[in-house]
C-alpha cells in the first residue's frame, strides 16, 4: 500500500495540477482583501472565515475535489497506465484505496495553504483579535472529512469514465445548484456537494437565525453513511472492471 | 535457474473462454508453455490474442475456464503470480509528462527492486542516454523499449509480449529479436511472444501456438510445424490417371494437382492439369519413380520439387484469413 | 459552402458524445433548478417578490444561467477538441483539402450553436416555468430576451478562451479547469473591475446598460477569436 502511495507520488510532483491547491485560497484571499469588514460584532477572524470560507466551501472544494479525483484516474487513461499498473504484483483493492487517499492529500494540502492565506489576509489587514484555534481548525477539518463522500462519488465517475470532461461535467453541474440547496434545511444535508459548506460554517451559523440551521447529528450521520456507500460501491466496481 | 515443483508448465490454461454477450471472443483455449520456451502466439489480427493474454495477466476475467501460472491458480494467487511476471499488453504504457527514469521509479517503487535495476534495464533497452527526456516526446519505437525496459523491471520469470515489433522500423525488430532470444539463455526467462506476422515468430520461437477466430487450431514445436510443411514432389505427366494407377501399384500414394488445388482454392488451374503431386523423397526414390513412370509407357515433362512454405500451412490452417 | 459542410462533419463527429443531452441539461437543468427552489420557497418567494414576481423570476434565472452558461462552454469546447485530441485525429482533419481558417470557424460557430440553443432553452424553459408558478400572463418579453441572449454575447470572449485552449493543449485538464476557476470567478464577480470579462456575463455595470457588456463581449470575443485562429494556422499539428 505504501508503496503504490509512493509510486503515485511519483507521477504527482511534475503534473500542473499539483499547482492547483493554492488557487482557491488565492481567490478566496482576494475576496477576503476586497470585501469590508462588518465591525458590528464577534471575532474579526471568524467573520474573515465566514467571507472567505463561502467561495471555498461552496464553489471550489467540490469542483475542486472532481478535478483531483479526475486528474489521478487520467494520469492512468490517458496513458495505457491501468494495464500496467494492474498488472503488477498489486491488489486493485489497494491501488484504488491509494488513488483516494491521493485525492484526499491534495485537498489537505488545499486546506493547509488556505488556513495560510486566512492567516495572512488577517495579517494584512492588522486583526487584533485572538485567533480560536479549536473552532478554526474545526471547519477547516470537518469540511474537509465532509469532502469525503464526494470525493468517493467523483473516483467511482472518474474510473468508469476514460474521458476527462464527463466526470468534470457532471461534477460541475451538480456543484452549481448548490446555493440554491444550501438554503434548504430539508434537503442540504443529503446533498454531498453541499456537505463542506455545511460543516465549514456550522459554527456561525449554528447561533444564528439563518436559513442554514439544521441538525447536526442528522448531517454526520448522512456523510458517514454515504461515504461508505459510495466507496465500497466505487471499490466493487474498480475490482471487477474489465481493463 | 530452479526448477518448478508443481509443474514444468509455466501457464497452463484450461477451456479458456471469453465471451461478450454470445460472442466468443476467445474459445476453449488449452495453453501449454513450458519453462525457458520462447512461446510464439501467432494468429491474425482479432483473432483473440490480446483477449487472452489480458486474461493471463487478470486484466479481464474469463467468462469460463482457468488460467494456471508457475503450477497454480491465477484467481487465488494472482499477486503472487503478478510478482513473477512482466507485461508489455498491446501499445506500450507511460506517463507522458515524466522522464522514462522517472516512468520506471514510478513502477520500481512498487515492485520494491533496487534503484540499480532502473539502470541495468535501460542498458538492457539502451535507453540510458534518453532517460531524462518526457516520454511524451519519445519516438515510438523508444516507447516501445521503455515497455519492454517496465517489463523486465521485477527480474520476471516469465515475460509476456503482445506484439512487442508493433510500429517498430527493421533494424529496431531485429534489435527486438535478439534481445527477446538472449533472454532465455541469459536469464532463464521464459516468453510468450504474440504477433501476427509468422516470419517474426518462426525466427525466434521454440513453441508456436496458433489462434484464429478465438480458438488455439495448433500448438507444437517449432520443429514439428515446420516438419508439417516439408516439400513435395511435382510431375508433368502425360496421363494422370494413368500415372497415378502406375505409382499405386509401388505403393506410392499420388495425388492429382488439380484436385489438391481445388480442394484448397475451390479453383483449378490449366497449369496442374497435368500434375501429379508425391511426397518428397530422396534423389534415388525419385529416379525409381521416374524409371517406373517410363518404363510403363507415361511420358514424363518435367520433375520438380515444390515447397509448401510456412506460410501456405498457415494459411491453411487459419483459413486463408485476411491480414497476415 | 465550405463552411456548412465543415459544420455537417463538426456534427457528425460529437454524435453519441452526449452533447445534446449535456446541452438540455445546462437549458432546462437552470429552469429545474430555479423550479425546485419555488417549489422549495414558494411563500417565501412570493411574499418577497409580490409587487414583480416576473423580474424576480428572470433575476434568479440570470443568476444561475451565467456560471451553467460559462462551465457550459467549457466543457463543449473541450469535447468539440477533445474528439481530435484523444485519437489524434489533428493530423487526419488538417490534412484533409480545407483551410485551417474555417476548420477552426467550423469549431467555434458549433460551440456558439450549441450555447444559442441552450440559451434557447432556457428561454422557453422559463415562459413555461413562470406560467407554472401563475405568476400572470404580462410577460415581460424584453426583460426575458436580455437575459437569455444577452448573457451569451457578454461570454463570447470566455468562449473564445476556452475553445482556444482546448484546441491548442492536448491535456484538457487545464482548459476544463480554468473553466471551472472562471465560472467561480464569474459568481462573485460583483467586486470585480467593469473591464474584467469575468463580469460581463452578469451585465452589470456602472452604467447600468447591460447593452454595454454585450456589445463588449462581442467586439473583444471576436478579437480572441481570430488571434486563436491566426494561432491555429501557424501551430504545428501532432
Amino acid at each position: 500500500m505504501w508503496a503504490v502511495l509512493r509510486s503515485e507520488w511519483i507521477k504527482w510532483r511534475k503534473s500542473p495540477i499539483l499547482w492547483l491547491i493554492f488557487v482557491s485560497p488565492a481567490l478566496c484571499s482576494l475576496i477576503g482583501l476586497l470585501e469590508s469588514d462588518d465591525m458590528s460584532s464577534g471575532n474579526q477572524w471568524d467573520q474573515l472565515l465566514h467571507m472567505m470560507g463561502v467561495m471555498h466551501a461552496l464553489l471550489l472544494m467540490p469542483l475542486l475535489t472532481g478535478v483531483f479525483a479526475a486528474s489521478v484516474c487520467r494520469l492512468e487513461h490517458a496513458g495505457g497506465g491501468w494495464k500496467q499498473l494492474l498488472a503488477l504484483p498489486v491488489s486493485r483493492g489497494a491501488v484504488y484505496i491509494c488513488k483516494f487517499v491521493s485525492v484526499m492529500l491534495l485537498l489537505l494540502a488545499t486546506q493547509a495553504v488556505f488556513l495560510a492565506a486566512l492567516l495572512l489576509v488577517g495579517m494584512v489587514k492588522g486583526y487584533t483579535d485572538p485567533i480560536q484555534w479549536s473552532s478554526l481548525l474545526f471547519s477547516l477539518i470537518g469540511s474537509w472529512i465532509a469532502c469525503m463522500p464526494l470525493a468517493a462519488l467523483q473516483m467511482g465517475v472518474s474510473v468508469a469514465w476514460a474521458s476527462f470532461a464527463a466526470p468534470l461535467a457532471i461534477n460541475a453541474i451538480f456543484t452549481l445548484p448548490n446555493i440554491i440547496i444550501a438554503n434548504s434545511e430539508r434537503f442540504a444535508p443529503y446533498y454531498p456537494w453541499d456537505q463542506p459548506v455545511l460543516v465549514m460554517l456550522s459554527q456561525q451559523l449554528d447561533d444564528g437565525p439563518d436559513a442554514f440551521h439544521l441538525s447536526m447529528t442528522t448531517l454526520y450521520t448522512v456523510i458517514s453513511v454515504s461515504f461508505i456507500l459510495f466507496f465500497v460501491v466505487g471499490h466493487m466496481y474498480f475490482r471487477r472492471k474489465p481493463i | 535457474m530452479k526448477q518448478s515443483t508443481t509443474t514444468d508448465w509455466v501457464i497452463e490454461t484450461s477451456g479458456l473462454t471469453k465471451a461478450i454477450g454470445r460472442k466468443a471472443l476467445v474459445q476453449d483455449l488449452n495453453l501449454r508453455v513450458g519453462r525457458g520456451e520462447i512461446y510464439g502466439f501467432l494468429g491474425p489480427n482479432g483473432a483473440g490474442k490480446t483477449t487472452t493474454i489480458r486474461m493471463l495477466l487478470g486484466l479481464i476475467r474469463p467468462t469460463r475456464g482457468s488460467v494456471k501460472l508457475f503450477g497454480r491458480e491465477l484467481k487465488s494467487n494472482r499477486i503472487e503470480a503478478l510478482r513473477r511476471v512482466g507485461s508489455l499488453v498491446e501499445y506500450p504504457s507511460y506517463y507522458g509528462h515524466l522522464t522514462g527514469r522517472e516512468n520506471l521509479e514510478a513502477v520500481r517503487r512498487i515492485l520494491g527492486v533496487p534503484s540499480s535495476r532502473i539502470d541495468e534495464v535501460l542498458t538492457i533497452v539502451r535507453l540510458t542516454k534518453d532517460a531524462k527526456r518526457p516520454v511524451k516526446g519519445y519516438s515510438l519505437g523508444m516507447k516501445q523499449r521503455l515497455g519492454i525496459a517496465t517489463a523486465l523491471l521485477g527480474n520476471p520469470e516469465l515475460l509476456i509480449l503482445d506484439e512487442p515489433t508493433n510500429g517498430l522500423d527493421p533494424s529496431g525488430i531485429l534489435e527486438m529479436r535478439e534481445l527477446i532470444k538472449s533472454m532465455p539463455q541469459q536469464h532463464g526467462i521464459t516468453i510468450v511472444v504474440s504477433s501476427h506476422l509468422l516470419s517474426e515468430i518462426e525466427q525466434m520461437a521454440t513453441q508456436v501456438g496458433i489462434i484464429a477466430q478465438g480458438r488455439l487450431i495448433a500448438q507444437e514445436s517449432i520443429g514439428a510445424l515446420r516438419g508439417r510443411s516439408k516439400g513435395r514432389l511435382s510431375l508433368r505427366v502425360g496421363a494422370v490417371p494413368q500415372a497415378t494407377k502406375v505409382l499405386s501399384a509401388i505403393g506410392v500414394q499420388a495425388e492429382s494437382a488439380a484436385a489438391a488445388e481445388s480442394s484448397r482454392t475451390g479453383a483449378a488451374y490449366d497449369e496442374n492439369a497435368n500434375r501429379i503431386l508425391v511426397d518428397s523423397v530422396d534423389d534415388e526414390i525419385a529416379a525409381y519413380y521416374v524409371r517406373t513412370l517410363v518404363e510403363s509407357g507415361i511420358e514424363i515433362y518435367r520433375v520438380e520439387e515444390v515447397r509448401q512454405s510456412l506460410e501456405d500451412l498457415f494459411l491453411k490452417l487459419t483459413d486463408g484469413e485476411e491480414s497476415l | 459552402m465550405m463552411l456548412l459542410q465543415l459544420l455537417a462533419v463538426e456534427r457528425l463527429k460529437i454524435r453519441r458524445k452526449a452533447v445534446w443531452p449535456l446541452i438540455a441539461a445546462g437549458g432546462f437543468g437552470v429552469v429545474l433548478l430555479q423550479a425546485a427552489n419555488y417549489a422549495l420557497r414558494y411563500d417565501y418567494l412570493m411574499k418577497l417578490n409580490a409587487d414583480d414576481p416576473w423580474g424576480h423570476l428572470l433575476s434568479e434565472t440570470h443568476f444561475l444561467a451565467v456560471p451553467s452558461l460559462i462551465i457550459g462552454m467549457a466543457i463543449i469546447a473541450s469535447m468539440i477538441a477533445g474528439v481530435e485530441h484523444a485519437t489524434n485525429a489533428w493530423k487526419q482533419t488538417l490534412a484533409l483539402p480545407l483551410s485551417r481558417l474555417s476548420a477552426y470557424a467550423a469549431k467555434f460557430v458549433l460551440l456558439i450553436g450549441l450555447m444559442f440553443a441552450a440559451c434557447s432553452m432556457l428561454a422557453v424553459g422559463t415562459i413555461a416555468l413562470g406560467l407554472c408558478l401563475s405568476i400572470g400572463t404580462d410577460i415581460p418579453y424584453d426583460e426575458l430576451l436580455r437575459i437569455c441572449y444577452l448573457p451569451l454575447l457578454a461570454a463570447l470572449p470566455i468562449g473564445a478562451i476556452q475553445l482556444w485552449l482546448s484546441v491548442s493543449l492536448a491535456n484538457q485538464a487545464i482548459p476544463l479547469t480554468v473553466g471551472v476557476l472562471g465560472t467561480v470567478v464569474s459568481m462573485f464577480g460583483m467586486a470585480l473591475g467593469d473591464f474584467v470579462p469575468y463580469k460581463w456575463p452578469m451585465l452589470d455595470n456602472q452604467w447600468n446598460e447591460p447593452l454595454i457588456p454585450a456589445a463588449l463581449g462581442l467586439a473583444v470575443g471576436l478579437v480572441i477569436y481570430i488571434a486563436g485562429s491566426v494561432h491555429f494556422v501557424r501551430k504545428d499539428v501532432k
